[in-house]
């Protein structure tokens, strides 16, 4: 049992369970924002609450990258902030998860009442053309929606990096329109192609590189979403905003040359995002 | 023309291996870096290099390479299993695991097909000089990154050979560490409580089989049908190395250094990272046991492991 419960109700927001910790070996420690309830996960959160906890996930691995930053917690390798928690990685030699907790404990207090923080917003072109989109006839069927207004649908909304994962710049994108919610593809591919872009539940990815998968591809996204040849790799973060653009095949082609000549897409700072 | 190793025969798993890529994962970047750090460290202390130097790691055996200039070379990660170094005079020299020796220009090394461990590693008494995304040269064959164009080793490679390691005594170390293990500790969680109670038993009581289904991201156990509370689906959250995860078909799979920065199966408990290595090292069908451990006793064990490599270095001797 922990020596320093995160457990305490003026942390949570109304509604929403105390946050827990959980061992995850000697190298890491998991704080469960969704509290300790072993139950269904669709019980366990619902999807306004998943969100909170995303975005409060997100602020406190800031709030420690922080302390890192100024050498205030030591022996902390990685944090990575998942839908309703936040693993830290660190080295048992260097702290133990006793001391990692003590450090921590306090920082909860500052996830109260945060104002909201601008945030990146990315205008991404994608070619939705019929050639990218191998999975749009099937879904379409599955959907009872027209291609077009698939497309219009997926163009409609602003979508969030809820957490990065699976490849190096792969976003998990929420925000989708519930009439495109559906599952993954029954059999996965094994060769989905570098830039596709595939929905799935409630949210959307880019396939940063050629790999297997089973999300539903309605399109392909031009740029390089991890490019080791720049110094800074990868541009996408937990927390941008995305919106999407449709561009014909020939702009696809223009925008990828520049890409592999280190352009980027635009953004724009937007206040208020949370 | 720069100096190289020129790889003859790659065998069936051999990539480049440092100290890994740390920090990057909230980015998705996986950690990758050599399975058996124990190896990494002591076969890097034998030759001169840096502890996260990047090496060579070959899983199962079968690589040959030569070198263009004189390099100290050593095999780690294992107790029993041997390198053989081919002099251009043709004469033929079997050397020890734990050894530091010099290979010269030209001369070839080979491993077999290893007997006594799945996993060893080559440490080379020179840098590399090839580029280290995210901070490291280890390849990472899932995320094309690291190594030689992101991917494994292959028959007729070159790898491109930097700054030579300082002068240096040959050594050797006891290499007692390298013995084979069966039993492996672990620390419940973090989603032990997805598990009901003789679900949670029978994991830690029975016997366990390592499938073929091993690779660099994660290691398939077989044993009885560990079954869930409700459902092996939870929020997606992040994964530490060794963490051992129970999909829908209720067998585990245990995440090596390649596996992914996030993920949404329940994990059932975690091997302590001090018996990561001796994890590594072991052969498909091969059969273990889990031992639970708190956090608490897991970090000691991580300390007292430490102590073991140190005094294995201080205890070194020059041959």
């Amino acid at each position: 049992m922990p020596e320093h419960p995160a457990s305490d109700p003026m942390l949570s927001p109304p509604g929403l369970p105390d946050p827990v910790w959980h061992p995850c070996g000697d190298t890491g420690l998991l704080l469960d924002l969704g509290g300790y309830r072993p139950a269904y996960h669709d019980i366990l959160c619902a999807v306004e609450d998943k969100s909170v906890l995303t975005l409060m996930a997100r602020r406190l691995a800031g709030t420690i990258n922080d302390k890192r930053k100024k050498g205030e917690i030591r022996g902390i390798t990685d944090i990575v902030p998942g839908l309703a928690s936040l693993l830290i990685h660190y080295d048992p030699l260097i702290i133990r998860a006793g001391q990692l907790k003590s450090a921590i404990y306090p920082l909860l207090s500052t996830l109260e009442g945060a104002n909201s923080l601008p945030a990146r917003l990315w205008h991404l072109p994608v070619c939705y053309a019929p050639e990218f989109a191998p999975d749009m006839a099937e879904i379409s069927e599955q959907l009872s929606l027209s291609p077009e207004q698939i497309i219009e649908l997926h163009l409609s909304v602003t979508h969030e990096v809820a957490i990065m994962g699976f490849l190096p710049g792969l976003g998990y994108m929420t925000g989708l329109p519930d009439p495109l919610h559906l599952p993954r593809r029954a059999n996965p591919r094994t060769d989905v192609r570098q830039g596709s872009v595939g929905i799935a539940m409630d949210q959307t990815v880019i396939y940063p590189l050629d790999s297997p998968g089973g999300w539903n591809l309605i399109g392909r996204m031009p740029y390089l979403l991890c490019d080791p040849a720049q110094p800074d790799p990868i541009w996408l973060a937990a927390g941008d905003r995305v919106k999407f653009s449709a561009i014909s095949a020939d702009e696809f082609d223009a925008f990828e040359r520049a890409s592999i000549s280190g352009s980027r897409p635009d953004f724009e700072m937007i206040e208020g995002a949370g | 023309m720069p100096e190289f190793v020129s790889i003859f025969s790659a065998g069936p798993h051999c990539s480049l291996q440092d100290g890994g890529r740390v920090g990057h994962q909230a980015f998705g970047v996986p950690e990758g870096g050599a399975m058996d750090r124990d190896a990494l460290i002591l076969g890097n202390r034998l030759v001169g290099n840096p502890p996260d130097a990047a090496g060579l790691e070959i899983c199962l055996g079968g690589l040959s390479f030569s070198p263009t200039i004189a390099l100290r070379i050593a095999l780690t990660g294992t107790a029993g299993d041997r390198l053989t170094i081919t002099r251009t005079s043709g004469e033929i020299l079997d050397v020890d695991a734990g050894i530091s020796v010099v290979a010269e220009a030209g001369d070839i090394i080979s491993t077999g097909f290893f007997r006594d461990t799945n996993c060893a590693f080559i440490a080379v008494g020179s840098q590399f000089d090839i580029g280290a995304p995210f901070g490291s040269q280890s390849t990472s064959a899932n995320a094309r990154m690291g190594g030689i164009d992101g991917r494994l080793l292959a028959d007729g490679d070159r790898i491109p050979l930097g700054r030579p390691a300082p002068p240096a005594p040959l050594r050797q170390i006891q290499t007692a560490i390298f013995a084979r293990k069966t039993s492996f500790h672990i620390v419940p969680g973090p989603q032990q409580s997805w598990f009901e109670d003789a679900a949670y038993h029978q994991f830690i009581e029975s016997e366990w089989r390592l499938t073929s289904k091993m690779s660099r991201m994660g290691i398939r156990l077989a044993g009885p049908v560990i079954s869930h509370r409700h459902t092996a689906d939870i929020l997606s959250d992040g994964i530490v190395r060794g963490a051992i995860q129970i999909p829908g078909d209720g067998q585990p799979i245990v995440m090596m250094n390649d596996h992914q920065t996030t993920g949404g199966y329940t994990k059932i408990a975690s091997i302590c990272s001090a018996d990561l290595p001796a994890f590594a090292r072991l052969s498909s069908a091969s059969k273990i046991t889990f031992l639970p451990v708190t956090q608490t006793q897991a970090e000691e064990l991580a300390i007292a492991h430490q102590a073991q490599i140190d005094r294995i270095i201080s205890e070194m001797i020059t041959v």
